[in-house]
């Protein structure tokens, strides 16, 4: 019974797609492709951020049954590190509807700094400490999500 | 913007002048009697479904797609990365799937349709062809892609005429 959330036409009638579906190292790599569809990056860019080789990365893509579980887990371990220091990254992006569209603006956080940056005016505020940042974002974003802002860590 | 539920294949029945391209014909006798074609068409079908569709045209983190590039393998094992999917200029809605071999060159087209007009996003192959010449190639290219681009057209005014491969593969 296939309960992969893709649904696969021309492998339901197909015994070899079958039993490559089955295997745990196939349900591992559709997890990796899904993360590299999040993290939107080349397969040169992708390996160049993993411990594994071009090869070792293809076939964890491709759901190779050579590459023990262990080795996918951890490249996946990795990759949703990559997912999340993306999010760290572009952190949040909003329009603040109260003001129309002349606040566009992103939240980074870089080298344990975190900056505020109005991408229309391309102006960018920095905090020294999360009270001050907490102020000033209520001022500047309506919603936000709180498991991003709790990853963030006060800077010295 | 909604995920790709479906990949099915359009019916074309046997007294279409195009039966001989279909792509469940051209699936069934070339890709599933190759291991190589066979995991390399599953591969693109991977990519494929993580792909987004809106107003029936595919998109890739939020642009409209104009191409997609994957790394795969050749026969040889040599890892090359592939241009899978091309958005085809002369027909609008109609995108060509690619798997180069050294030489021969497969193709398979297909649209995509989101679900306001049908009960969920699917991608709907038609037809698939193998060629060594190039210029034989880009002829059967446009060929058939002006046809997808008619059977698009159809399947927009009427969904409930099409029959679509999930419901008919008993016939095979």
């Amino acid at each position: 019974m296939n309960n992969n959330k893709y649904n696969y036409f021309f492998a339901k009638n197909n015994p070899n797609l079958q039993e490559k579906m089955a295997t745990e190292q196939f349900k591992l790599s559709e997890q990796i492709l899904d993360l590299r569809y999040q993290l939107n990056l080349t397969f040169e860019e992708i390996v160049d951020e993993l411990n594994v080789t071009a090869e070792e990365y293809l076939d964890m893509e491709y759901g190779e049954k050579k590459i023990s579980v262990e080795k996918y887990e951890a490249v996946i371990l990795q990759l949703k590190k990559l997912v999340e220091g993306t999010h760290e990254k572009e952190i949040i992006k909003t329009s603040n509807s109260s003001n129309s569209a002349s606040s566009n603006t992103i939240l980074k956080k870089d080298n344990e700094k975190i900056y505020l940056e109005n991408q229309n005016n391309n102006k960018t505020q920095k905090f020294s400490d999360m009270s001050s940042f907490n102020i000033t974002i209520t001022k500047h974003i309506n919603k936000i999500d709180s498991k991003y802002i709790e990853r963030l860590q006060p800077v010295n | 913007m909604e995920n790709i539920g479906l990949v099915v294949c359009y019916r074309l029945t046997k007294d279409s002048q195009f039966f001989n391209d279909s792509f469940k014909k051209y699936y069934y006798e070339i890709i599933r009697n190759d291991s190589y074609l066979e995991g390399l068409y599953f591969q693109i079908e991977r990519n494929l479904l993580r792909l987004k569709v809106h107003e029936n045209y595919l998109y890739s983190n939020g642009e409209p797609l104009q191409e997609l590039s994957i790394p795969t393998k050749t026969r040889l094992g040599m890892i090359q990365s592939t241009k899978i999917i091309k958005k085809l200029y002369k027909a609008k809605h109609i995108y060509e799937g690619r798997i180069n071999e050294e030489y021969i060159k497969h193709r398979f087209l297909f649209f995509a349709i989101d679900s306001s007009i049908s009960d969920e996003s699917k991608v709907i192959l038609t037809f698939g062809f193998s060629k060594g010449n190039k210029e034989v190639l880009d002829v059967q290219t446009n060929l058939l892609s002006n046809e997808s681009e008619r059977l698009y057209n159809s399947y927009i005014i009427n969904p409930s005429l099409v029959v679509l491969d999930k419901e008919w593969k008993n016939e095979q």
